[in-house]
């Protein structure tokens, strides 16, 4: 027992130095440099990237050495708080009392943003009017789909960022291997090919493109059954499916935003877009929706900053496009156990910081003695 | 002490008076027609605000040869070809001029000169409107500019020509209005049918919505033409009677105009000619700059009068920035803080503010200081961003939410506004280091320590205010956008030296030197993370303000570090002396 006895004071104190300022104000200084490293980048790569890169990971790589990027710290910083609060917290010192609120109020608002990064879903829907659907987009993923083209069922689907490129992937007793995955890429017309490239991919080639805001993900598949005689190329936002031949057999590939199915769906029914008169400066968007939830049937409105909320999942207005057939609303779905903790968390540390400031304040605007 | 504080705020009160009085009893011929509603770029304005916009577009001024903008508005209106002699289109450029075989020499020209040129050139004209807009250089842009404000112009003109008599039938001269209200156009006008289309064109003509025309859920505004033409006749009654009573009967005309002004928003729209008339912005500055002026005489010759005198010009240009806040606020019936120009009034407004207070309680010159150097500072950049034009616009719809702008965006300007204040009085730290005793520098020390938290406090309830709004709207509380990660930044940096602070890594000199960093990271987070937004295709205006922000992010670091540096070795060597005339 002595061990572990020596073991734990080992850990306490450990856990005491993360509570030390010198943590607190390196962690902080670095935070500070990688906010606006990451902002600044935030042109050329995109909101998501740089949010990937620099914020969410717990590294990210420059020039080759793995440095810590904002998860650790964050991180590190609430188990710095953590301590703090626990080991040298004196709660009977008055003129502390604001600043033990404060931490407190920043500690939940910490638990908050954990809890919302492990738990909560987020995505697209994107419905034309007249339409319902019952599924989410991810914002990142993109899956690679084959359907069957009679009845319209999905015979393999995998996410294109797992996709390997030596494996072997089988649907339906046939055989695909991918010769080419790319995140990013643009169209090279192939000058005149040998032959065994079908469909589109008898036209163009892919070339590879570093990552950037707007990306285009293509594959490029060989179907081994046809003795790598028959190489397919799919690219997302393909104006005309991609239809292939395997076996007699008639199928669709694609590559499109991953799904995640929704317990009810949404139905269109109108899209409205206001302009102030005589400018393109947007008024109000509305959809008019209708949640169909088995044979229940409820009409929402959903405006920009007044969201639809329904069975823990929020539709909020983001964009709409047009095209020849109607109006098409685009909401954002979002699903967050966290969504609370802030509301609250505000509420503390500013009334921590109020009391700090008032308890303290004539030691910070006296007048004339020390 | 209650006397001194009286005597400022009489001479303050005097000092308003003083510049309001000639406009208290003044009243233009005009005022009723200036307070006419009417739908320009998304916001229903006064006519008065209206007719400043455009004769600014095409003359560059605010009144034209004795005539103030409504005049001018209402003599292009009603008497259209006394309007077309006047100079009115302003060309600065020599090689439009060439370009159009106008006089070189001159500045103005009238609208029958131009029209003449338009006419001799129209071949140019139709080439520059079919060209790629990305290959057109200077001169083409302006005189294609030029023509859009000329067409502008003629359709502004037109808006009433179908209250011209221009029909003849027989010995009788009758207008299209006449024409269509006693169903003329059967019998004898029917001659004159190409005549009518010919008319119908000005319809085209978009410039002036004026006529407001209620259906169930919305109200449409139409121009004249427009009006007429949807079967309105009965809501430009009124307009033919100021048509017909505009040359003959300015009493009359006047009294018509005041049956078209709508009861609700009158007030609103008197409060927007007023502020219009009256450059408030310019006012404020020169009471700011005036008070800064006394202190440096002040710091010459420490006489209080001069010290109360600055004071006075100090809260003087304060009375009247507020006021202009208010009352644009009034006006749109928002928060005070819509977008970035609203930003620096209300920080600028902000910051006089706190150090009033400041000054109130330590009377000591280092509110002035700060008050007038940074109401200076910001009225002069805010001129920089006031956009030309109607500098009251519409917002976006997602920003459409009056209780989240009051919140959100207030709190984050009072906290910028705390921030740079804390961070001027680190500057006067640094500067008057050695000037003052250890004593005077511990307690402003603490000053400035305690404005931090200030800052700290609304800065951090502002960026989490942000967030929540952020939840509400789009579902998310934190996602890393630049101007989310502008605001955190600010945050952070302020808790990071109050932290070194308590740790005793930053004390005094050092401590005031990163409080006076601040400003650096306030301008980056405020402006530069626009810049950002702005993308990669910034060109003229946005370039200079980038280049701008860099020279000052510069010049502030560099002088700062150079007067920390100076002032520490200073600061050590005067020790040294003290503790050796100590041991003697």
């Amino acid at each position: 027992m002595p061990t572990g006895g020596k073991d734990m004071t080992n850990i306490m104190k450990k856990l005491k130095s993360l509570s030390s300022l010198n943590l607190f104000f390196w962690s902080v200084l670095w935070l500070m440099l990688i906010l606006t490293v990451g902002t600044i980048d935030q042109k050329n790569i995109g909101l998501f990237e740089s949010q990937e890169k620099y914020f969410s990971s717990l590294f990210f790589s420059f020039k080759g050495i793995p440095v810590p990027s904002g998860g650790i710290v964050i991180l590190v910083m609430s188990l710095g708080l953590l301590s703090q609060l626990i080991f040298k917290t004196n709660f009977k010192n008055k003129r502390s009392l604001g600043i033990t609120l404060t931490h407190l109020g920043a500690v939940l608002l910490l638990s908050g943003a954990f809890i919302t990064k492990f738990t909560a879903i987020e995505g697209s829907m994107v419905i034309p009017e007249g339409q319902t659907i019952s599924f989410m987009q991810d914002y990142k993923k993109i899956d690679f789909i084959l359907r069957d083209s009679a009845d319209g069922k999905t015979v393999l689907s995998i996410e294109q960022k797992k996709i390997l490129p030596e494996k072997n992937y089988s649907f339906n007793g046939s055989t695909i291997r991918f010769t080419q995955n790319l995140e990013n890429c643009e169209l090279v017309p192939r000058g005149g090919g040998d032959g065994k490239f079908k469909g589109m991919a008898a036209q163009f080639s892919f070339r590879k493109l570093p990552i950037s805001a707007e990306n285009t993900a293509c594959t490029e598949f060989a179907v081994i059954e046809e003795e790598n005689k028959a190489v397919y190329g799919i690219f997302q936002f393909m104006p005309k499916e991609q239809t292939l031949l395997i076996g007699g057999k008639k199928y669709i590939a694609e590559l499109r935003h991953h799904r995640i199915n929704l317990p009810f769906s949404l139905k269109l029914i109108d899209f409205e877009k206001k302009f102030h008169q005589g400018t393109m400066i947007s008024r109000s968007f509305k959809s008019e929706v209708l949640v169909i939830e088995g044979m229940r049937e409820t009409r929402h409105l959903i405006e920009m900053n007044s969201p639809l909320r329904y069975k823990g999942y929020t539709f909020y207005q983001s964009s709409f496009s047009e095209n020849a057939n109607g109006e098409i609303t685009e909401l954002s779905v979002v699903k967050n156990a966290g969504q609370i903790f802030p509301y609250i968390s505000s509420i503390i540390i500013c009334i921590g910081l109020l009391v700090h400031l008032l308890i303290n304040s004539k030691k910070f605007f006296k007048v004339s003695e020390l | 002490m209650i006397q001194k504080i009286s005597v400022s705020l009489l001479s303050t009160l005097l000092a308003t008076f003083i510049f309001f009085s000639p406009e208290l009893k003044a009243e233009s011929a005009l005022d009723d027609f200036s307070l006419i509603s009417v739908m320009h770029e998304g916001r229903v304005k006064p006519l008065g605000t209206f007719a400043q916009i455009k004769l600014n577009e095409l003359y560059g001024k605010k009144t034209i040869s004795g005539l103030s903008a409504t005049e001018w508005l209402a003599e292009v209106l009603f008497n259209p070809k006394q309007a077309y002699s006047r100079k009115i289109f302003r060309i600065i450029n020599n090689d439009v001029k060439a370009a159009l075989s106008l006089k070189a020499e001159e500045k103005y020209f009238t609208f029958i000169e131009i029209y003449t040129a338009f006419g001799q050139n129209q071949k140019l004209i139709s080439n520059l409107f079919s060209a790629d807009p990305a290959g057109l250089d200077l001169t083409s842009n302006q005189i294609k500019d030029l023509y859009n404000h000329f067409s502008d112009y003629m359709g502004l003109s037109r808006s009433f020509s179908f209250f011209s008599p221009e029909f003849k039938e027989g010995e009788k001269i009758f207008s299209y209005f006449d024409m269509l209200s006693q169903n003329k156009f059967s019998s004898g006008a029917r001659n004159n049918l190409s005549f009518k289309k010919f008319m119908e064109e000005d319809a085209q003509f978009d410039a002036f919505t004026v006529i407001q025309v209620l259906s169930k859920e919305d109200s449409v505004w139409l121009s004249p033409w427009k009006a007429l033409l949807l079967g309105h006749e009965q809501n430009l009654q009124v307009w033919e009677r100021m048509y017909q009573n505009y040359s003959g009967n300015p009493k009359a005309f006047n009294s018509e105009a005041a049956k078209l002004q709508q009861t609700a928003g009158l007030s609103q729209f008197k409060a927007e000619l007023f502020i219009r008339k009256h450059n408030f912005i310019y006012y404020a500055l020169s009471f700011y700059i005036l008070s800064f002026l006394l202190l440096s005489v002040y710091f010459l010759k420490p006489i209080t009068f001069i010290r109360s005198a600055s004071f006075t010009a100090m809260l003087t240009g304060g009375l009247f920035h507020l006021t202009l806040v208010i009352l644009r606020s009034f006006i749109l019936g928002r928060p005070p803080v819509t977008n970035l120009y609203e930003s620096i009034l209300f920080v600028g407004l902000t910051s006089v503010f706190f150090a009033s207070v400041f000054e109130w309680k330590r009377k000591n010159s280092l509110g002035l200081f700060i008050g007038s150097v940074l109401g200076t500072v910001l009225l002069f950049l805010s001129i920089g961003y006031e956009q030309t034009g109607d500098n009251l616009s519409m917002i976006v719809a997602v920003l459409d939410t009056n209780f989240w702008l009051a919140t959100h965006v207030v709190t984050i300007s009072i906290g910028y506004g705390c921030a740079l204040v804390a961070s001027l009085m680190a500057h006067y730290y640094l500067y008057r280091m050695n000037k003052e005793s250890t004593h005077t520098l511990a307690i402003l020390e603490k000053n400035i320590h305690g404005t931090v938290l200030f800052a700290l406090f609304f800065t951090v309830l502002g960026t989490i205010l942000g967030g929540i709004w952020a939840d509400q709207s789009w579902g998310r509380f934190w996602g890393w956008d630049p101007k989310e990660n502008g605001a955190l930044l600010i945050c952070l940096w302020l808790l990071w030296i109050t932290h070194a602070r308590l740790q005793g890594r930053f004390r005094k000199a050092s401590f005031a030197y990163f409080t006076a960093l601040t400003s650096i990271i306030v301008i980056m987070a405020w402006f530069g993370v626009n810049l950002l937004n702005v993308g990669l295709h910034t060109y003229g205006f946005s370039s200079d303000a980038a280049r701008g922000l860099f020279l000052f992010s510069g010049a502030e670091f560099f002088i700062l570090t150079l007067l920390y540096i100076a002032g520490k070795k200073k600061f050590l060597g005067s020790l040294s002396i003290e503790n050796n005339e100590e041991s003697l």
